[in-house]
């Protein structure tokens, strides 16, 4: 009985140990295969932390030597390698290149300059381009140069004031707002060109562009961002004319045009300035007098007889139609004696004239209504010197002392002399002489 | 006679104990085949779950890449798009389809392309050297990429 019962234990125990090997060598095998699943789990989780922790950031990007020249930094916490760059060109869609990169490691806050130098291909500047940079870890950056054509810009270009006298400057801006999702690299402005338009206007004699007084481009315009850029301008010319300048960004007339704005400087309304100043003007500066020998200038001459005078008269009335002022012969200089004498202020009146000759000295009678000056800014010379309207014989002399002055001028607007117009009449002040 | 039955007793016992060995013997050893058989199976099942699902969790495909042909089949005729994959897993992958999907059109191309880790594939159909599809400018393509391991990745692309 002991031989058999220890038979049957030896064959349980065979028995036992069999069946407890295949279930430790299982639960050993399923513990590695669960351990090594874990570990892979863990490891693509770390690829995938890793990944979203890459924060490349364009910093410009720009031109040299027809090839790119594209700076970026690295604001996130891990090293980054691009290892690649693609470029299509969007000019010409089809054409697309990309290039392995070396040496393009950028470690955490550093910054990576000169990608795209080593790019065996050149790109004309002129055109646009979309480049995407590719990291080891297969993220990728991307963004567009001079593709202002094919990005949501929001463009606006003005004058600043819109409207101001001639010889005066205004500012030209031009407003640009990144509208899209992706930054826009080197953006940059063309040169206003001057448009010729205005319809109903005229074109002002002097329309000047002035060098670009703000930052002249924008190495990358992030979305949201908005660019200005500014060039001061000069009009010159007679009321009512304009000077109308287009500007677009480089770029943009490629494929599709995005930035077709422009703007409208125009002078005062001749109109509105007569209200304040009168239809006709002087120009102060060409106020002359002569005693026979030449013209002068200034308001200082001796008390001698035979002293007359001329200056510039320049009609602004704007109403066009070929209407001119025609200057009646009762046209005057009359000047005022500034002290009185016996309790008079007796002025000395000189009447228009149609010249005054120097050699010999003498006046050549004026001709009622015979001199017509244009609308619209012409000016004409007018001479004064005789003693009564329409005459020949000289003036008075003015006595010793100082005097104010003033010039009566009488006619009417009409389109020729013998025609019935519009009478008008106005004093032009602001005169002073001198009899010594 | 005590003789005579101890003998038989012993004779029984002897074959009692030897059938009762061989049904144990038998038995036993069914048993332990059998089990041993089920564990070969459900190690060979967890190891080959496991296996698939490591090797589905590191396939890891980028679409690298996606640009439209404006002159392709002909000028101006927008029929062409272009898709550029990278392998940044650490095993290699086989692609078996890539789907273009708009609001107006949806074309399927079969693949059989197999990208070693590292390495880029940018994708043709048949004869063509593009994937022939009529996009419209601004209008999203989605562009679905299946791997032979069951994966889809999926991207979206705007047309200029």
């Amino acid at each position: 009985m002991k031989t058999r019962r220890g038979l049957s234990t030896v064959v349980g125990m065979v028995f036992a140990i069999i069946a407890l090997s295949s279930t430790v060598v299982y639960v050993t095998y399923s513990m590695n295969t669960l351990d090594q699943y874990n570990q892979t789990v863990m490891s693509k989780n770390q690829v995938l932390l890793n990944q979203y922790q890459e924060k490349p950031v364009l910093v410009s990007a720009t031109y040299s030597l027809n090839k790119f020249n594209i700076t970026v930094t690295n604001t996130g916490n891990i090293p980054i390698n691009f290892t690649k760059i693609w470029i299509q060109n969007t000019t010409a869609t089809d054409k697309t290149y990309y290039y392995h990169l070396s040496n393009t490691m950028v470690s955490p806050g550093g910054v990576l300059k000169n990608i795209g130098q080593g790019v065996p291909y050149t790109f004309p500047s002129s055109q646009t381009y979309n480049i995407k940079l590719v990291t080891s870890r297969g993220n990728s950056m991307s963004f567009y140069m001079n593709s202002v054509s094919t990005t949501p810009l929001n463009i606006q270009f003005v004058a600043m004031p819109p409207t101001v006298p001639s010889a005066f400057t205004t500012q030209l801006a031009m407003i640009v707002t990144n509208n899209s999702t992706g930054v826009i690299a080197n953006v940059t402005p063309l040169t206003p060109t001057k448009v010729i338009s205005g319809i109903g206007k005229s074109t002002a004699q002097t329309c000047s562009l002035g060098a670009i007084n703000s930052v002249g481009s924008y190495p990358t315009l992030q979305p949201g961002q908005t660019a200005m850029f500014s060039w001061p301008m000069t009009i010159t010319g007679s009321p009512s004319t304009i000077c109308t300048y287009s500007a677009q960004l480089q770029g943009s007339t490629q494929f599709k045009n995005a930035t077709v704005t422009s703007t409208v400087v125009s002078l005062v309304p001749a109109t509105t300035y007569s209200q304040y100043s009168g239809i006709l003007t002087i120009n102060y500066t060409n106020f002359q007098w002569t005693q026979g020998s030449n013209w002068n200038n200034g308001w200082s001459f001796s008390h001698v007889p035979n002293t007359d005078f001329s200056m510039s008269v320049t009609n602004n009335n704007n109403t066009g139609g070929g209407y001119s002022f025609y200057v009646s012969q009762n046209s005057q200089f009359m000047v005022y004696p500034t002290q009185s004498a016996n309790q008079k202020n007796t002025p000395t009146a000189y009447f228009i004239v149609n010249s005054v000759t120097l050699s010999p000295f003498a006046l050549v009678p004026y001709v009622d209504n015979s001199i017509g000056i244009a609308n619209q800014g012409a000016t004409t010379t007018l001479y004064f010197g005789a003693s009564a309207p329409g005459g020949g014989t000289q003036g008075g002399a003015i006595p010793t002392g100082t005097y104010i002055g003033f010039i009566a001028l009488y006619g009417k607007f009409s389109t020729s002399a013998l025609s019935a117009g519009t009478n008008y009449a106005q004093t032009i002040p602001f005169l002073a002489v001198v009899s010594n | 006679m005590r003789s005579f039955v101890h003998g038989r007793r012993g004779l029984s016992t002897v074959v009692t104990g030897a059938i009762m060995l061989t049904a144990v013997a038998v038995i036993g050893t069914s048993l332990v085949a059998w089990s041993d058989s089920n564990l070969r199976t459900f190690e060979t099942g967890l190891g080959n779950t496991a296996s698939t699902n490591t090797n589905k969790i590191n396939e890891n495909l980028q679409i690298e890449n996606v640009w439209f042909y404006v002159n392709k089949p002909l000028p101006l005729q927008k029929g062409g798009v272009n898709v550029t994959l990278t392998n940044v897993g650490t095993i290699g992958l086989n692609v078996t389809d890539i789907k273009l999907v708009d609001s107006l059109a949806s074309d399927d191309f079969h693949q059989n392309v197999v990208i070693p880790p590292g390495k880029s594939y940018s994708a043709i159909a048949n004869s063509l050297t593009y994937l022939k599809h009529q996009w419209t400018s601004q209008v999203p393509i989605t562009i679905t990429v299946t791997t032979a391991r069951g994966l889809i990745f999926t991207t979206q692309a705007v047309p200029p």
